[in-house]
């Protein structure tokens, strides 16, 4: 479950991300969070890994209020969520099975674990043959599957997505959000941030739709 | 996703064993991690090293030489030991017709096959040997009598022989007294323990260049990998688990400096012993400072990983999440 209750958010810059914004998006559900570029999408997801701090209101997940969380409990909350960004982030030196097994070892997972769970989530990306491959030596689409496969290797109950299908060609675009259907039918809550306005059309979720930092519209 | 929704999300029931195995390959993970980071870099690592090496191979190698010279002293103070004897004030005196009492002992002295080199200090050159080494002329010209007694100096052959022949000679009529002359090896060994205080203390300084070498190579490598801790730290990883295998970076660096100063020092001892022994004098390499510097390389690896915690505590500091 993730709840803003009033949440605004001000950088020490003085521009204004957030105003006043409060949502709930039930646990199991989808959302996507639309609005044109610099509406505050990454603002607002960003307050939920704790990556930022609102400015004031309250954020709730699983109903634990996260501003009253300590810097030592932040690594726990933050394995609860899986965060895909629009570049996928990922750990040249290392390969494939490496980047998605980084989750897995963070929780200090058995190897046995590790291998069973890192060979199954590329199987859900369709990517079990490339996992020796390094990820430059990927396509850009085959990178945002990696991307995915390392924020859902660790079964969280929260994904985040910021602009996943940005760099992406419709189809891929299309698959991947067919991909997140499959995730959120699993039970996993998740909040997209798109701009991609034809793409979700085709999905059945509510929006929540932001402007110069407001909610303005809410589907929940 | 081939499970339902769990509301603790990823939270987990590890039995204890389990648990440990993790912990155990979370370890060897880090270091072969660790392993990897040095091996990428191998001729800036190697340096780090070198110059770690260097900065402890010069004190180190004289404070060996400096404790090896002091258990070699007791060889030496009996050597250079002598019996120093002060005959009765009628022993410088002329019997009717013959020589003194003290010129006879000194030539009976003399023919004794166990004595290296007899030497006789008559009364007036005792007077101008004192006159000489303190400046009492002046008080000295004074003094209408030489108060000083005839003084025979023996060195002995074998220098254990030397307490046997000090009471052997005391025992002799014509000597008031005789004792054991060591005042030079004294004041040598003095020396000596005050250069191994003072190299001591050097070192002491010089092993800052350690942590300041470790620290900059990790400060180096977090420069590096800003990106990989940021994901890191989105991920869930806790700063323990990020800095574990720059630790053990720090660690590896710590040792791999200390094991080359044990062998420059090693090498440096050996030349200086054969160099020493080339112009006669026995510097032994005792075994305890070679273990003593043994013991420096697990020493070597806890100040590693010491200045490597310090320097990532102060750098990840710097470094916020993505």
């Amino acid at each position: 479950m993730i709840a803003f209750e009033r949440v605004s958010k001000t950088y020490p810059s003085g521009q204004v991300a957030l105003q006043d914004v409060s949502f709930h998006l039930p646990a199991g559900r989808l959302a996507f969070l639309t609005g044109p570029s610099g509406s505050g999408k990454s603002s607002l997801l960003r307050l939920i890994p704790l990556i930022d701090r609102p400015s004031s209101g309250k954020v709730l997940i699983n109903g634990t209020d996260i501003g009253r969380v300590g810097a030592w409990r932040i690594p726990r909350l933050r394995r609860h969520i899986g965060v895909i960004f629009q570049n996928p982030h990922l750990l040249n030196e290392w390969s494939v099975f490496d980047n998605i097994a980084l989750p897995l070892r963070v929780q200090h997972y058995p190897r046995e674990e590790t291998v069973r769970r890192v060979r199954a989530a590329l199987d859900k990306v369709g990517l079990v043959d490339r996992e020796s491959a390094r990820p430059l030596e990927l396509s850009g689409g085959e990178q945002q599957r990696v991307n995915i496969a390392r924020a859902l290797v660790a079964r969280p109950s929260i994904i985040l997505a910021d602009e996943p299908t940005g760099n992406l060609d419709p189809e891929l675009s299309f698959e991947i959000m067919r991909l997140f259907m499959q995730f959120n039918a699993a039970g996993v809550t998740m909040l997209i941030a798109t701009h991609a306005l034809d793409l979700i059309d085709a999905f059945d979720a509510p929006r929540l739709l932001l402007r110069d930092g407001r909610l303005t519209t809410e589907g929940l | 996703m081939s499970r339902k929704h769990h509301p603790q999300g990823s939270s987990r029931q590890l039995g204890m064993k389990t648990r440990l195995q993790a912990w155990v390959d979370h370890h060897q993970d880090s270091f072969q991690d660790a392993l990897r980071r040095l091996v990428r870099r191998p001729v800036g690592q190697l340096l780090s090293m070198l110059v770690i090496g260097l900065s402890l191979t010069l004190p180190i190698t004289l404070l060996l030489t400096l404790q090896s010279a002091r258990l070699g002293l007791n060889d030496w103070s009996q050597e250079l030991g002598m019996v120093q004897m002060f005959l009765h004030a009628s022993a410088g005196q002329a019997t009717d017709g013959g020589e003194d009492a003290a010129h006879t002992l000194f030539k009976q002295l003399q023919a004794d096959p166990r004595l290296r080199e007899v030497r006789m200090i008559p009364p007036e050159e005792g007077l101008k040997q004192l006159a000489e080494l303190h400046q009492f002329d002046s008080l000295l010209s004074e003094m209408k009598h030489n108060p000083l007694p005839v003084v025979i100096e023996v060195y002995p052959q074998r220098p254990e022989e030397l307490a046997a022949l000090r009471s052997e000679l005391a025992a002799r009529p014509e000597v008031a007294s005789a004792r054991i002359d060591a005042q030079a090896v004294e004041r040598l060994h003095g020396l000596i323990v005050s250069a191994e205080h003072l190299l001591a203390l050097f070192l002491l300084m010089l092993a800052p260049t350690l942590a300041i070498t470790v620290s900059n190579t990790i400060r180096l490598e977090l420069e590096h990998r800003v990106d990989e801790i940021r994901l890191l730290q989105l991920i869930g990883a806790t700063s323990g688990f990020i800095r574990r295998p720059l630790l053990y970076v720090g660690g590896l660096l710590g040792l791999g400096g200390t094991l080359m100063a044990v062998v420059m020092t090693l090498f440096a001892a050996h030349a200086l012993t054969e160099a020493m022994s080339r112009v006669g004098f026995a510097l032994p390499l005792s075994s305890a400072p070679v273990l003593l510097l043994l013991a420096a390389l697990p020493l070597g690896f806890v100040l590693g990983i010491l200045a490597a915690w310090l320097a990532s505590v102060v750098q990840m500091r710097q470094i916020r999440v993505m």
